[in-house]
C-alpha cells in the first residue's frame, strides 16, 4: 500500500463510523432531519441547551445511544482481535477471560435486588474484574502463569461457575417482575444509554481501546511460539497483561452498560482479517471502525424495526451469523 | 561479540536427577561458525534456550563480551542477538515482510510503530538473501524452504552480532539445505556468529569452525570441528559406525561423513573415559567358546575385578560367568571388546555411574 492509499483508508476508518452515527440519529419513530441534528450539535458546541423537541430527543436520547452503540462496536472489536492474538486462537472472544459471565453475575445481583441502573453498572463493573482475577489466579501454578492454554481452561472453568451463579439467582427472582428484567438485560440492550451512564463506563473502553491501539504492530508479537517471542527483546509478560487488562476492561465496562452483546467480538475481527490479513497494524484500526459502524446499524434496526426494542444479541446473531458463513465461503477463509 | 559458556548445568526441575546437560563449556567469537551436535533427545534444543537465558542454568552461565547474560536487559540483548526458529509448524497468515519486520521488534518502543527506517532494513534483509520476490506472499503459502530463508532474514533485520539457529536445515530438501547452510557461512564472513543445532555430523564438519558433541548424560566433546568430529566420537555419541571420507574436487577438499551401520547397546562405546565406574558384565560361553582363552584375558583384567562369579550349566552346555569390575570406562571397554573377540562368547555389560557430589553445589 503506498502512501496515499493508506491516507485514504485512514480518512474512511474515521469517517464512516461518524457518517453512519450522524444517519442513525435521525431514524427513529419521531424522524428528524440531518440539518436539525447538526443544529443541536452545533447548538451543544456553542453552549445552548436543547429548546425544540426534536433537539431534545436528539441531545438527550439518540445522540447517547448512537455514541455508546460507536463505542461499544468498536471496542468490542478491538478486545476481540487483541484477544484473538493473545490467545493466537481464532476462537478466542472477549469473553475468554470470563469477563462477560463475571460482569452479568454482578448485573443480575443488581437487578435482583431492585437497585437502581447506576448501581447494576458499578456492580457489573467490579465483578466483571473479580471474575478475571480469579480466572489469573486460578490458572497460576507455582507464583506464575505456566501456559496461555491454562489461563484459557481456567477462563472456561471460572466462566460456567459465574454462569451456574446467575443461574441460581434467575431461578431464585420472581417471575412476575424480576424474572423478565434480568432475562431482557441479560439479552443485551443499548436502551439504557444517557449521558450519565457514558461517563461511568466509556473512560474504560476509550483507554482501553486507546493503549491497544497504539501497540497494535506489537500485538503481531503476540501469535509467535513463545521463545520466538521473545527473542524479539519486547517484554512479553508486560505485553500480555497489558492486552488482557484492556481487553478486560473494554468488555467489563460494555457489559456492564448494555449486557452481553454476542458476536461482535470474534465477528467484526474475522471480517477484517478475511479482508486485510492478519496484521495487526491494519486490523486493529479496521475493527475498531467496522465494529463502531455494525453496531450502530444494528441497534438502530433494534429500535426502528418494530414497536419494541428487538434485544441486540438476537439481532447481532441473526445478521451477523448468516454474513458471516458468507464471508467464508467467498473469501479463502482464516485458515491458521 | 563473544559468546561462551562456562561449566553450564541443566536439569528439568520435573526430573531433577536426570542431568540434560553437565559441564558444558564453550565459546565462539566473531565470524565463528559453532555446531551443536547431537542424536534427537540429548538436549541440543534444551541448550539453546539455556545459552539463550529461556532457561536457566542450574549452574555456570553464559556470557555475551565478558558480561553474564542474565544482567543485559533483554531489549538490548536482542538487539545485539537474533534467533531463528525451526520453520515448521511456523504458519500464519501474515505476508514475508510483515512476518521480517518483526525482526525491528527490540528497536521499535511499545506504543510505536515500525519507522521508514525499519522497513528499509526488513526490505534489505529479504533482499541481502534474495527474497525480495517474496515479500508479499503469505507465510502459510510459501515452501518449507523459503520461509525458513524468510525466517533467516528476520533475524538479520535486526543486524544482529550473533545469530542463534535451531536446526535451520533439518526439515528441508537436499537443495535448500545446501541454501540455507551457505547463508550462514555467508553471515560468518561478514563477522557474525552463528551458532546452530545440527543432527547432522556432515553439516558441522563442513560449515562449523567448532562443534560441541552432545551426549546424551549431559556430557559434552568441544573442540576444533574437524578434531572432535571423528569417526569414534561419532559412534560414541550416535551410536552409528561410519567413516569419514575426503573428495577431492578442482577448488577444494571435502570431508564427509558415511554411516555405515548402527550399533547395538553391546558395540556402543561406553560414554566419558575420565571417571571409573563400577560395571557388571555378564559373559555368556557357548561349546565353541575356549575358557582357558577367557581366563587368560579375565587374570589380566584381575587388577580391576571386584567380583566374579562363575556358573555352569551343563544341560545347556553353556557357561555363565558374571564380572563386577572397577574401572576407567575405557579400560572396561578394552575389556568388553577382548572378550567379544572370542569366539562362541557373547557379552553385555552394565554401567552403574558415580554420583558427582563435589561438583553440584560449589559453583
Amino acid at each position: 500500500m503506498t502512501g496515499g492509499q493508506r491516507a485514504i483508508a485512514r480518512c474512511f476508518l474515521i469517517a464512516a463510523p461518524l457518517a453512519v452515527g450522524l444517519l442513525c440519529v435521525c431514524l427513529g419513530r419521531y424522524a428528524v432531519s440531518l440539518p436539525q441534528v447538526l443544529s443541536t450539535l452545533s447548538g451543544y458546541l456553542h453552549g445552548r441547551m436543547p429548546d425544540t423537541q426534536a433537539a431534545l430527543i436528539i441531545g438527550t436520547i439518540r445522540l447517547p445511544r448512537v455514541v455508546l452503540a460507536l463505542l461499544i462496536g468498536g471496542g468490542l472489536a478491538v478486545a476481540g482481535a487483541a484477544f484473538q492474538s493473545l490467545f493466537s486462537n481464532p476462537l478466542a472472544t472477549p469473553d475468554t477471560l470470563g469477563v462477560v459471565s463475571g460482569a452479568s453475575l454482578g448485573a443480575v445481583i443488581g437487578l435482583f435486588f431492585r437497585q437502581n441502573l447506576f448501581v447494576v453498572q458499578v456492580l457489573a463493573l467490579l465483578s466483571g474484574f473479580l471474575a478475571v482475577a480469579i480466572t489469573y489466579l486460578v490458572s497460576r501454578h507455582q507464583g506464575r502463569v505456566t501456559s496461555m492454554t491454562s489461563m484459557v481452561l481456567a477462563g472456561i472453568v471460572v466462566s460456567s461457575l459465574f454462569s451456574s451463579l446467575v443461574s441460581l439467582i434467575k431461578y431464585m427472582a420472581d417471575t412476575e417482575s424480576q424474572l423478565p428484567a434480568i432475562t431482557y438485560w441479560l439479552l443485551g440492550s443499548l436502551a439504557s444509554a444517557n449521558w450519565y451512564n457514558l461517563a461511568l463506563c466509556a473512560p474504560f473502553i476509550v483507554i482501553g481501546s486507546a493503549v491497544l491501539y497504539a501497540m497494535r504492530w506489537k500485538l503481531n508479537i503476540l501469535p509467535l511460539s513463545e521463545d520466538e517471542a521473545r527473542a524479539t527483546g519486547v517484554n512479553l509478560k508486560g505485553l500480555r497483561i497489558l492486552t488482557a487488562l484492556c481487553a478486560t476492561m473494554i468488555t467489563a465496562a460494555a457489559v456492564a452498560m448494555c449486557g452481553q452483546v454476542a458476536w461482535v467480538g470474534l465477528l467484526i475481527p474475522h471480517i477484517c482479517r478475511m479482508m486485510l490479513g492478519s496484521d495487526n497494524s491494519r486490523l486493529i484500526p479496521a475493527s475498531l471502525s467496522l465494529g463502531a459502524v455494525f453496531m450502530v446499524l444494528i441497534d438502530t434496526l433494534a429500535r426502528t424495526m418494530t414497536e419494541a426494542e428487538i434485544p441486540i444479541s438476537i439481532l447481532t446473531s441473526l445478521i451477523g451469523a448468516p454474513f458471516f458463513i458468507h464471508l467464508l465461503r467467498t473469501t479463502r477463509g482464516w485458515d491458521e | 561479540m563473544k559468546l561462551s559458556v562456562e561449566k553450564g548445568r541443566f536439569a528439568y526441575p520435573t526430573a531433577p536427577s536426570r542431568q540434560i546437560l553437565d559441564g558444558v563449556s564453550f565459546e565462539a567469537e566473531k565470524g565463528e561458525i559453532l555446531a551443536i551436535l547431537g542424536p534427537n533427545g540429548a538436549g541440543k534444543t534444551t541448550l539453546l534456550r539455556c545459552l539463550m537465558g529461556f532457561l536457566h542454568w542450574d549452574s555456570g552461565s553464559t556470557h555475551v563480551d565478558g558480561t553474564v547474560l542474565s544482567d543485559i536487559p533483554p531489549a538490548e540483548l536482542w538487539k545485539r542477538m537474533a534467533y531463528v526458529p525451526q520453520s515448521r509448524g511456523h504458519a500464519s497468515g501474515s505476508t514475508v515482510e510483515e512476518m521480517v519486520l518483526l525482526g525491528r521488534a527490540s528497536r521499535v518502543g511499545l506504543f510505536h510503530q515500525p519507522s521508514p527506517e525499519d522497513w528499509q532494513a526488513a526490505d534489505a534483509a529479504l533482499a541481502e538473501l534474495g527474497l525480495s520476490a517474496l515479500a508479499g506472499r503469505r507465510c502459510d503459502e510459501i515452501s518449507g524452504g523459503e520461509l525458513q530463508m524468510a525466517l533467516i532474514a528476520r533475524a538479520l533485520a535486526g543486524s544482529p552480532e550473533c545469530v542463534i539457529f535451531d536446526e535451520p536445515e533439518s526439515n528441508l530438501d537436499f537443495r535448500n539445505q545446501l541454501i540455507v547452510l551457505e547463508t550462514m557461512q555467508k553471515l560468518s564472513r561478514k563477522g557474525i556468529v552463528c551458532i546452530f543445532n545440527t543432527h547432522y555430523p556432515a553439516h558441522a564438519l563442513r560449515y562449523a569452525d567448532k562443534a560441541l558433541l552432545l551426549q546424551k548424560g549431559g556430557q559434552t566433546l568441544y573442540g576444533k570441528a574437524d578434531e572432535v568430529i571423528r569417526e569414534e566420537t561419532i559412534a560414541q555419541v550416535f551410536g552409528v559406525r561410519s567413516i569419514i571420507g575426503e573428495m577431492e574436487t578442482d577448488e577444494t577438499v571435502y570431508r564427509d561423513v558415511f554411516p555405515l551401520a548402527v550399533l547395538d547397546d553391546q558395540e556402543m562405546p561406553l560414554q566419558s573415559a575420565e571417571d571409573s565406574g563400577l560395571f557388571t558384565l555378564s559373559v555368556m560361553l557357548n561349546q565353541e567358546a575356549d575358557p582357558a582363552g577367557v581366563n587368560e584375558v579375565l587374570h589380566e583384567y584381575s587388577g580391576s575385578l571386584r567380583g566374579r562369579f562363575g556358573m555352569p550349566c551343563p544341560d545347556l552346555k553353556a557357561r555363565v560367568i558374571t564380572l563386577v569390575v572397577e574401572a576407567p570406562q575405557e579400560t572396561a571397554y578394552a575389556l568388553v571388546r577382548r572378550l567379544q573377540g572370542f569366539a562362541g562368547v557373547s557379552v553385555k555389560a552394565v554401567m552403574l555411574k558415580k554420583e558427582k557430589r563435589d561438583s553440584h553445589g560449589n559453583e
